[in-house]
């Protein structure tokens, strides 16, 4: 296989503030190293190799560099140092629809940017039925472009760029505009296009559309490349870092929680009553996830408040707070079992609740194992164990210290929000939570 | 990247006509005013320097002829107006193809040069139409010679253009300052005399100037049966060559800081 895409150090710097004209044209006339007063580097270092076929997904937050190397590749901006070599024809899904003009029709438009994209006439002309059949925006394609919904637009644009015979696919977020049935079906389109051998360069947030479509995933860190490898690999940690980045404010005690045993006692004193929501509605309510994320602790009562010391939780792979779909949980709660309580009726209990705070999963010692805690006394670390067949997403836990040896259970400390974690599925999974099924051909 | 690619004729021709139309797009008359135009400037040549000024213009009798002459004239005039005249905002009005897309921007002032010779074509068929009409005759043979009087000229304004379409791009004013600099070179060049009537001292720089060599040289050929100045002419298709290489070669240069400076 040889490589389309060759990137060897490559870097861009943007200068801080807007450079004059006139020294943007000294520069290009007269060449020599950027001169900046201050610049701002974009992305540097940055070395790629990319194989005909190959799809590499490009992760990384706002700002990493990301669309900078993408535009680089595409072709508008030359690259500060380093050198980039291209082979094969690109089509770049940067932003989509940026050369219609919405006077005309979409048929002229097709046409029109057709022709930018490198087409003839005869070869728009050849495949016009299938360009508009994929856009699929009926009788629209003879209408002018500025009666069309954003949906159309997107569609007609993303539909003449992906018939434009690229061998280089660059796909910049652009999916993420029409509605969910139209991205699957580019979805769908652009993994076809992959077993005709086009080469593709994916950026996306979405990781797990990356692993859908990619085999290697870059991970780009403040204009740097923080890995590059296997896409299972690099979006995990991919991932975790997210996850981290996004509980870890400093302030939240979700990570003061989580800091492990040694931790004890400092549990109640984390919670501050101005953090997150003190009631029971505030929590019920739907709110906003990433709120809900930041929030750490959302509601912690009880009449023992203090007798839990420490919460765990520890996937088989080692990753913090980023688990696979089938992935072995250990959870352990350490608890110091309160003075004078009736310890027939002590039950410890965990919930799993999606960032809506519904219950996914309970677990309750009393059921599992009725009496457990009956002779135990002082700190006591309870362990549980259990096979993640959470899909997608980003969850919660609660734990609860309760005394069930009433009919009306009696909360000794109930804390939601003590810990929060992702899991990730390389397979298309739906649903929220999937119990084992077995499967078998019958008569 | 490339900078010439298999369709570039196809995409030539795409953005030219979309250029042509856009300038008439959402008036009712359209595509008509392409002729209606030239048409009108014709006819206020004849009622304003026929009938009104009444100048001489030695072996002119008719004021039909008299317009006719002037029109020759201004039919340069106003191909470089819509030539070198737009090039410097040439690329600023299509800034979502030199940000956004590989796209060869090279085309762009070709694409102003194509909607111009167009003009050109359109103005001339209306000067001939109405030649016929006051003459009952074709003109002469020599007439034929007209699109390769004009080679220079063509070579100079696209050239140029490049020039401007990059300096315009780096410095907005560039256009502010075009436009009188051509006004001034319409009458520094022969649109409404002959430079045989110009002081002798001038006449040189006079010619120097590329739109001269065409005005001069298509009334000769039209209306004064005197042979072409092909020393003249040559030494006009070397300045335009010149041009040309210059402007095409900074144009090159300079393109890659178009999207930093839109």
């Amino acid at each position: 296989m040889t490589s389309v895409i060759q990137c060897a150090n490559l870097g861009k710097a943007f200068p801080m503030g807007k450079r004059q004209p006139a020294e943007v044209l000294k520069h290009e006339l007269l060449g020599g190293g950027t001169k900046y007063a201050q610049t701002f580097w974009a992305l540097r270092h940055c070395d790629l190799t990319v194989r005909e076929g190959e799809a590499v997904g490009i992760i990384g937050q706002n700002g990493s560099g990301k669309s900078t190397l993408l535009q680089m590749i595409a072709g508008v901006y030359p690259p500060s140092e380093g050198s980039l070599q291209v082979h094969g024809k690109i089509a770049a899904l940067l932003e989509l629809g940026s050369g219609f003009d919405p006077e005309y029709t979409g048929r002229q438009n097709v046409f029109m940017s057709g022709a930018v994209l490198g087409l003839s006439k005869q070869e728009i002309e050849a495949r016009f039925d299938d360009i508009a059949a994929f856009a699929d925006i009926g009788d629209f394609i003879n209408q002018q472009v500025r009666t069309y919904s954003s949906g159309m637009f997107v569609r007609l644009a993303f539909s003449v760029a992906i018939h434009a015979d690229a061998r280089i696919l660059i796909v910049d977020e652009a999916l993420a505009v029409g509605d969910a049935r139209f991205a699957a079906k580019c979805m769908r389109r652009i993994s076809k296009l992959r077993e005709d051998g086009v080469t593709l360069l994916f950026v996306s947030h979405d990781v797990s559309a990356v692993r859908a479509l990619c085999d290697h995933a870059m991970w780009l860190h403040g204009g740097m490349t923080r890995e590059f490898g296997d896409v299972p690999d690099v979006t995990a940690r991919y991932s975790e870092y997210l996850f981290a980045d996004e509980t870890s404010d400093g302030e939240t005690p979700a990570q003061a929680a989580s800091g492990g045993p040694g931790d004890t006692g400092s549990l109640v004193g984390q919670v501050h009553p101005a953090e997150g929501p003190s009631t029971e509605e505030a929590v019920h309510a739907e709110k906003d996830a990433e709120k809900l994320l930041r929030s750490g602790i959302l509601n912690h009562w009880g009449t023992r408040l203090g007798c839990v010391t420490g919460f765990r939780i520890e996937g088989a792979k080692g990753l913090d707070r980023v688990f696979e779909y089938g992935e072995d949980l250990h959870v352990s709660v350490e608890l110091d079992i309160p003075d004078g309580i009736d310890n027939a009726g002590l039950s410890v209990a965990f919930a799993i609740k999606d960032l809506r705070g519904a219950d996914l999963l309970v677990c309750a010692t009393a059921l599992e194992d009725p009496g457990l805690f009956v002779g135990q006394s002082g700190r006591t670390i309870v362990k549980f164990r259990f096979k993640n067949l959470l899909t997608e997403g980003k969850y919660y836990f609660a734990v609860a210290v309760e005394d069930r040896s009433e009919p009306a259970i009696h909360y000794f400390e109930y804390i939601e929000g003590v810990e929060y974690f992702a899991s990730l599925s390389s397979a298309a999974r739906f649903g929220v939570f999937n119990v084992p099924v077995s499967v078998e051909l019958g008569e | 990247m490339k900078s010439l690619r298999s369709n570039s004729w196809f995409l030539l021709r795409q953005l030219a006509v979309r250029d042509l139309e856009s300038k008439h797009k959402g008036t009712f008359g359209g595509v008509f005013w392409l002729v209606a135009q030239p048409l009108l400037m014709l006819a206020i040549y004849t009622l304003v320097f026929g009938l009104i000024f009444q100048p001489r213009w030695k072996g002119i009798e008719s004021i039909w002829d008299y317009a006719l002459i002037l029109f020759l004239g201004k039919i340069v005039y106003i191909y470089v107006l819509e030539s070198v005249g737009r090039a410097p905002s040439v690329i600023v009005a299509h800034t979502s193809y030199a940000k956004r897309t590989q796209f060869p921007l090279e085309l762009l002032p070709y694409m102003t040069q194509a909607t111009a010779v167009i003009g050109v074509v359109i103005s001339l068929a209306v000067w001939l139409f109405f030649y016929v009409l006051i003459h009952r005759g074709m003109p002469a043979a020599q007439g034929l010679l007209i699109p390769i009087l004009y080679l220079p000229l063509c070579l100079s304004s696209l050239g140029v253009s490049f020039l401007l379409a990059s300096l315009g791009t780096y410095f907005r004013d560039v256009g502010q300052i075009v436009q009188p600099v051509l006004f001034s070179m319409m009458f520094l060049s022969p649109v409404f005399y002959p430079i045989a009537q110009s002081p002798r001292l001038m006449q040189p720089w006079l010619k120097l100037n590329p739109m001269s060599q065409v005005i001069e040289q298509s009334r000769s050929i039209l209306y004064f049966d005197t042979p072409v100045d092909w020393q003249w002419w040559a030494s006009q298709m070397l300045l335009g060559g010149v041009l040309l290489g210059v402007g095409w070669l900074w144009f090159r240069r300079t393109k890659s800081g178009f999207a930093e400076v839109l």
